[in-house]
């Protein structure tokens, strides 16, 4: 048997909490049929992670590979994408797929060409920054998976106080409406775990796959159960499973992405589960 | 309840981007402690006027006032159900599940299910005799069926004042026999239940009151009165 450091079984046990936590925020994305939306809020966190390399940079932090400025300015931008869509959905009459993919693809964009700044910076550590695309095990930190857990943490304690209220923003807003919830707010709580998600899985999964981590799990347990409460665990338990196994496999593998293994990983669980179960969901 | 439980006032909506009215200068208010039905033909705004009362869409005129207060005031005595329709039945909860449901506002936002809110909605369940489905998930559920756990939601509400989009709708004999039991039970126990309903045919025997509806207030009074012919006819008659 091969043995495993501490560090390495440190970061296998950060992927295994991200891949639960993406198993458990992405059954209610996938309930509240928001998956487009998470998409382009993934892909639009490229340009806050450039402007947040160019503040650490300009700081002199880590060279610009400052992970906490990196996913600040993640977040930031993530945000601001899925805030453009909502205003775009409320006060254009352009549909939601339209507001969507014109968000995700200017995002993209600015993002891209930021990083092609960055690579002409002398002395900075630009090549880092490509792991934010596909993600990479190798050459994390334990820093970086300490906040990744905490963030983790945090983001999976919100979503168990707010079960009960997602559960009904999913299944009837109007009636939810009528009962005196806040709707908007449920639905920007929402948006705002997924962005933690989106953000917290930035390192590891890659901002262009994380959707799949997001969904793959919670589409797969739903073809097994009927019930919410065995979803969100086997979702969880399957997205563990998945970041877990990926994660392994990045770090053994040479040049293998982390976030490509794990979606790998899901898909192997959900093509059988989709044959198999059929007639379900 | 000397007090109106539900009182509209020059009511009237448009939806955007749409010039004609919806509803058009609405006034009425239904007699406490009794069974009204809001009648008339499709695209009346009968749904239309539930929704705007709920505040699910915003009137450009008028207001609803519920038991002389705005519906915040008072949101624990009224009990809005949806149609059927307007869910998907392919979510993963169970019956009993969704009667719980009724109960989220009673038991407060971001606090947990206890055991006695389970007991509570499983009483609501038993009142529309779905107590024997109530772990089943609702997709595999009978339309009658789905109606009824929606019925259960509501009486676990236990509001005093309902108001119930198209229950009728798509259902069996027995879960509307079912339905008009619990309708009188309600009305025994001094609740107000407001129904929108599609079938003239029946409506006389089930209801008190009627409003008449097709954009505009076309009659309203005691139901025999109501539906006249001469009404039937202005109120299904082209443009009403």
């Amino acid at each position: 048997m091969v043995s495993i450091g501490y560090n390495s079984l440190l970061v296998l046990c950060g992927a295994l909490v991200l891949g639960a936590l993406c198993g458990l925020v992405g059954s209610f994305i996938y309930l509240r049929k928001n998956t487009l939306i998470s998409d382009a809020t993934s892909h639009a966190t490229l340009p806050g992670i450039g402007i947040g390399f160019l503040v650490a940079f300009a700081l002199g932090w880590e060279q610009g590979r400052h992970l906490p400025t990196l996913l600040a300015g993640a977040a930031l931008t993530g945000a601001l994408a899925a805030f453009t869509i909502g205003w775009m959905q409320r006060n254009t009459r352009l549909n939601n797929d339209v507001a969507v993919g014109a968000v995700l693809s200017v995002f993209y964009g600015a993002g891209i060409v930021l990083l092609s700044i960055i690579q002409r910076l002398e002395n900075a550590s630009q090549a880092a920054l490509d792991s934010f695309l596909l993600g990479q095990i190798a050459g994390i930190s334990i820093g970086d998976i300490y906040l990744i857990l905490i963030l983790c943490a945090v983001t999976i304690i919100c979503t168990l106080l707010l079960l009960k209220e997602l559960t009904l923003l999913c299944f009837d807003e109007e009636f939810a409406h009528t009962t005196g919830m806040s709707v908007s707010k449920v639905d920007i709580a929402l948006i705002c775990l997924m962005l933690g998600v989106v953000c917290v899985g930035l390192r590891m999964v890659g901002l262009i796959l994380i959707l799949a981590l997001l969904i793959i799990p919670p589409v797969t347990a739903r073809l097994w159960t009927d019930k919410l409460s065995n979803m969100l665990w086997l979702s969880s338990a399957i997205g563990g499973l998945c970041a877990l196994t990926g994660a392994y496999l990045s770090a053994s593998i040479e040049h293998l992405p982390a976030g490509a293994a794990i979606v790998l990983c899901a898909a192997a669980l959900f093509f059988p589960s989709a044959l198999f179960r059929r007639h379900a969901a | 309840m000397s007090i109106l439980p539900f009182h509209v006032q020059n009511l009237s909506l448009h939806y955007g981007g749409q010039s004609a009215e919806a509803l058009s200068d609405i006034n009425w208010s239904a007699p406490a402690g009794q069974l009204s039905a809001i009648i008339g033909p499709n695209g009346a705004g009968k749904s239309t006027l539930f929704k705007a009362a709920m505040g699910l869409l915003n009137a450009q005129k008028g207001q609803v006032q519920f038991f002389g207060e705005n519906l915040d005031d008072v949101r624990g005595q009224v009990s809005y159900m949806p149609q059927r329709t307007a869910v998907d039945w392919d979510f993963p909860v169970n019956a009993l599940d969704v009667a719980t449901m009724g109960l989220y506002a009673q038991i407060g936002w971001l606090k947990r299910i206890k055991r006695t809110h389970k007991e509570q909605a499983m009483a609501a369940l038993e009142r529309v005799k779905m107590a024997d489905h109530a772990h089943k998930q609702i997709g595999a559920l009978s339309g009658g069926q789905q109606q009824r756990v929606f019925l259960a939601r509501a009486l676990a509400q236990n509001a005093d004042l309902y108001l119930m989009d198209e229950p009728f709708a798509g259902i069996d004999a027995k879960t509307q026999d079912l339905i008009i039991d619990i309708f009188h039970a309600l009305k025994a126990a001094g609740k107000t239940v407001i129904v929108v309903h599609h079938d003239l045919h029946s409506a006389e025997g089930i209801f008190d009151e009627v409003l008449l509806l097709n954009k505009r207030v076309i009659a309203h009074g005691a139901a025999s009165e109501v539906l006249s012919e001469t009404h039937l006819k202005t109120a299904y008659s082209a443009h009403g």
